[in-house]
């Protein structure tokens, strides 16, 4: 559901981060004036856990992947607006520290996953438990349709931005500028793997995180039941949650969570592109049902079906050849779903690391402002989403790769991490455009109504180029700026500082627990010869989960005192970053002025 | 137990019980602890030690009893007073066993300003006084890197250098030599030596009786939350049977019939 940058054109990207500012707003005002001394390491907490389990792939069918999101269990502990904050701010790391998930489309990821997502989630938690005791099975129950509710909601809004792309944002002669498929497209294409395997995997996760915290720690969940009747006495909210409570409970419930998937062969591994957007695009596309289509032109969507099914599976051959590599060196044919997640974890911990390295060696990025260098990539990205010429569209790219090569980023690398998963993914979105478009005929197939079309054509050019121009600029900044400079940029750039206190501690928590998940994984590997059988292999991944909520529930009580010993009262404070020098308010003039030629050239 | 010329201890607790949901970790202890000495708290995991370092530092409260510093009680109301709390948190510095939880700012150079800043000092003395602390710790070098992509004795000094930015007359210590190997226990063993001369006070929780002489004047030895003994390090040491019955030796010593408990490796004694 992470929309990258070139889906959706600058007025959508500039109304949704107007939709969801106001929410924000409110959310830091209420986080401010509730503050008790806990909130923020709670906060912190909660978006650390979301960033995790987004990274938690599940297998689907059509060998592609989704995930669950967090917002169910986040909104019932947190309230939906500290939830609105915490889910933004992971979505913010993923975008800024790991260039994942789009920039310029940043506002509507918040939109939909924090902001509906979280109120839609609360309001059905909140319908569902009114009057529930805080250990009943029907709190638990209510959590779990709250976040099935919850994701796919935010599914459905990202479905329908999506598809009013093509009726608002078309060329001269007809080709989309952004996303290519229509709502009788987009929104059965989101939806169906929604309903079926992300949002149980979030029903699950709810019901089983409350059904957990219902026994290690209720306090937790009395937080936004404040009247509600609790058999066990809660205790002062400062305990530890009891070292090893049973989480045999939490275990079977998550367990629950990967058996309706089979048996886990990831599409894609790990990497830039990231398998989860691969999924939720490519998996309705893949299994898509005709019959869903409430729409007069039913036998042409059909026989466009049929053919974009072929192009899928062309694109995912493609794709499958391109990442092959990757697979065979991790062992086997198909990578197990263990072993892809187990990648996938390794692989952001070694990316962390080999920026610090990167950013430490001095070429032209590395040289830059991390302030000048977030304003200038961030103009690249809107500019590469803004521009209307394909010509500009190529110049911005090469730009874009001439500074890697100017930074000592090898170019090798840069397409082992970033073109490739981009080809893989946004090509297999944007093939079977060239035949769905319909205009000027640029070959015909065989198949009736599936004829390649120049709009077609042009419309796949597009969305490729800006999404890779995108992934291209955001790789360089992560991959030359280590990541303290880049959120002290943050604060310079007037973000409250709550929020860059909240972000810098979430990160911490994400590298504990990514360390703590792959801990748990090696070592349990290291224990069996062999490759592991499909349920244990879940059981494995749905035990994962569980013990690492109840690790970071306990690290961040415990960081929480050891904040409180040096003199912490929950009120964030930072230095002072020092002031821009000349020369670096040069260069960020001269970036945005570079902004406003090519954006007058390319309109 | 010695009283100096009626100054009041600089810690007491007095029949103080804690309980984790249930499960009790002190159990009415009493101790004390007078300006200037150097207290280790020694048991087996599990004993009370930690728990006990938290109630003394105000960041859990005891469930009965008292815990008061420099004649004040130690309370949760006491605590929201500013006038109690900021000279409280300035004037004892806490150690936690494990660093990670300790560390969690962006950068060593922050990590050692945390503190500065929440008590609200002028930002241009946090600078100086953070860069003289990263000098004398050694870790001047460090001032960019994140504190937990650091090595294990590393972090040891960036969380040391947190807590002793603010210039403490009390430290509490919980294992701070537990999980370093030998040369880097030494040198943080040698760091806090220097440092705790004159009038401070130090108390440690350790399970690691070879330290023990260089750390402690006197000791407390804790057993399932009660003081199970006390004395000088020496007087302790020798008394094997207190050492066995609080778990921190194995029983064979005794059985052997040694009379002066052998320190020895003690990695089998686990980590919490
Ligand atoms: N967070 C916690 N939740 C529940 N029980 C705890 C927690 N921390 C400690 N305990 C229990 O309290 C007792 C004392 O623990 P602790 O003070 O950590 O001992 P020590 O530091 O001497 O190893 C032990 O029985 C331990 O199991
Ligand atoms: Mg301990």
């Amino acid at each position: 559901m992470h929309i990258p940058d070139g889906y959706l054109s600058p007025s959508t990207c500039a109304s949704l981060y107007a939709g969801a500012a106001p929410f924000w707003y409110v959310a830091l005002r209420r986080v401010k004036r509730e503050l008790d001394s806990r909130t923020i390491p709670l906060l912190s907490m909660f978006s650390a856990f979301c960033f995790v389990v987004m990274l938690f792939n599940l297998p689907l069918p059509g060998g592609t992947t989704g995930h669950a999101v967090g917002m169910g269990v986040a909104s019932i502990v947190l309230g939906p607006w500290v939830s609105i904050l915490a889910i933004s701010i992971a979505l913010l790391i993923q975008a800024l520290l790991f260039g994942d998930g789009g920039i310029t489309a940043f506002g509507a990821n918040c939109f939909n996953m924090a902001v509906v997502g979280s109120l839609v989630a609360f309001a059905v938690y909140r319908i569902g438990a009114a009057g529930a005791d805080v250990t009943s099975r029907r709190r638990a129950a209510a959590a779990g349709a709250a976040g099935y509710l919850g994701i796919n909601a935010a599914a459905f809004c990202a479905a329908i931005e999506f598809g009013v792309q093509p009726l608002l944002f078309r060329t001269a002669s007809g080709a989309p500028l952004y996303a290519p498929y229509p709502l009788s497209v987009s929104i059965p294409a989101m939806m169906i793997g929604h309903l079926t395997f992300a949002g149980v995997a979030e029903l699950i996760l709810s019901a089983g995180m409350v059904a957990y915290l219902q026994r290690a720690d209720p306090a937790l969940l009395r937080r936004t039941a404040p009247g509600a009747k609790c058999t066990i006495v809660p205790e002062a909210s400062s305990d530890l949650p009891r070292r090893g409570a049973s989480l045999r409970g939490l275990w079977l419930a998550l367990g629950v969570l990967a058996i309706g998937s089979p048996l886990g062969i990831l599409a894609v591994g790990g990497g830039w592109g990231e398998a989860k957007r691969v999924s939720l695009w490519r998996a309705p596309l893949a299994d898509y049902a005709p019959a869903f289509i409430p729409n007069p032109f039913v036998g042409y969507f059909v026989s466009a079906m049929v053919g974009a099914g072929v192009v899928v599976a062309l694109a995912w051959l493609v794709s499958r050849a391109a990442f092959g590599e990757r697979r065979r060196r991790a062992g086997g044919q198909s990578a197990s779903f263990m072993e892809a997640t187990v990648r996938g974890l390794l692989d952001i911990v070694e990316r962390s690391i080999f920026a610090e390295d990167m950013a430490g060696s001095m070429g032209f990025l590395q040289r830059l402002d991390p302030r000048v260098k977030l304003a200038g990539l961030a103009t690249l990205i809107a500019c590469a989403v803004a521009i209307r010429r394909v010509w500009m569209l190529g110049a911005l790219f090469s730009i874009a790769t001439a500074m890697a090569a100017f930074s000592k980023i090898s170019l090798r690398q840069m397409a082992r991490r970033v073109w490739l998963p981009v080809a893989g993914f946004t090509g297999s979105i944007a093939l079977p455009a060239v035949f769905l478009v319909r205009g000027q005929i640029l070959f015909r197939t065989p198949l009736p109504g599936m004829h390649a079309t120049v709009e077609g054509a042009t419309s796949a050019v597009f969305l490729i180029l800006r999404a890779a121009t995108a992934a291209t600029a955001a790789y360089e900044l992560v991959m030359t700026t280590p990541w303290n400079r880049l959120l002290r940029a943050l604060r310079w750039f007037r973000a409250p500082v709550v929020l860059v206190v909240v972000i810098e501690t979430a990160y911490r928590y994400i590298s504990v627990l990514l360390q703590a998940a792959q801990n748990m994984f090696e070592s349990r590997r290291a224990r069996l010869v062999g490759r592991l059988e499909g349920p244990e292999q879940r059981r494995l991944a749905a035990a994962t989960v569980g013990v690492l909520l109840d690790k970071s529930l306990q690290f961040s009580v415990e960081m929480h005192t050891a904040m409180q010993a040096r003199g912490f009262r929950g009120e964030a404070m930072v230095l002072e970053e020092t002031r821009l020098r000349a020369n670096d308010w040069a260069l960020l003039s001269a970036f945005l002025a570079a902004a406003v030629l090519v954006l007058w050239a390319g309109l | 137990m010695s009283n100096g010329a009626g100054a009041p201890p600089v810690f007491e607790a007095r029949g103080v019980s804690y309980r984790y949901r249930g499960v009790a970790a002190l159990d009415g202890l009493s101790m004390r602890v007078e300006r200037g000495e150097r207290v280790a708290l020694i048991g087996a995991n599990g004993s009370g030690k930690s728990t006990l370092i938290r109630v003394l530092a105000g960041l859990a409260f005891a469930e009965s009893g008292q815990v008061s510093f420099l004649g004040e009680a130690v309370t949760q109301e006491r605590l929201r007073d500013e006038s109690f709390f900021f000279p409280f948190r300035r004037r004892v510095g806490v150690l936690f066993q494990n660093p990670d939880v300790q560390l969690f700012n962006t950068s060593v150079f922050d990590e050692v300003a945390f503190g500065p800043l929440q008590l609200g000092w002028p930002r241009d003395e946090i600078r100086a006084v953070v860069e003289r602390t990263l000098d004398r710790m050694g870790i001047a070098h460090l001032r960019n890197r994140a504190p937990h992509r650091l090595s294990g004795g590393e972090k040891k000094r960036v969380a040391l250098a947190s807590v002793l930015v603010l210039d403490p007359e009390v430290l509490l210590l919980d294992e701070p030599t537990a999980a370093l190997d030998p040369g880097t226990q030494s040198e943080v063993v040698r760091l806090l030596a220097s440092w705790a001369n004159g009038p401070r006070t130090v108390i440690t929780a350790t399970h690691d009786l070879d330290t023990l002489e260089e750390i402690a004047d006197r000791c407390y030895v804790l057993e399932r939350g009660r003081i199970a003994g006390e004395g000088s390090p020496m007087t302790v040491l020798h008394d094997v049977g207190l050492l066995t019955e609080a778990g921190l030796l194995r029983p064979q010593h005794h059985k052997h019939g040694r009379d002066v408990a052998q320190p020895h490796p003690h990695a089998h004694w686990g980590e919490v």
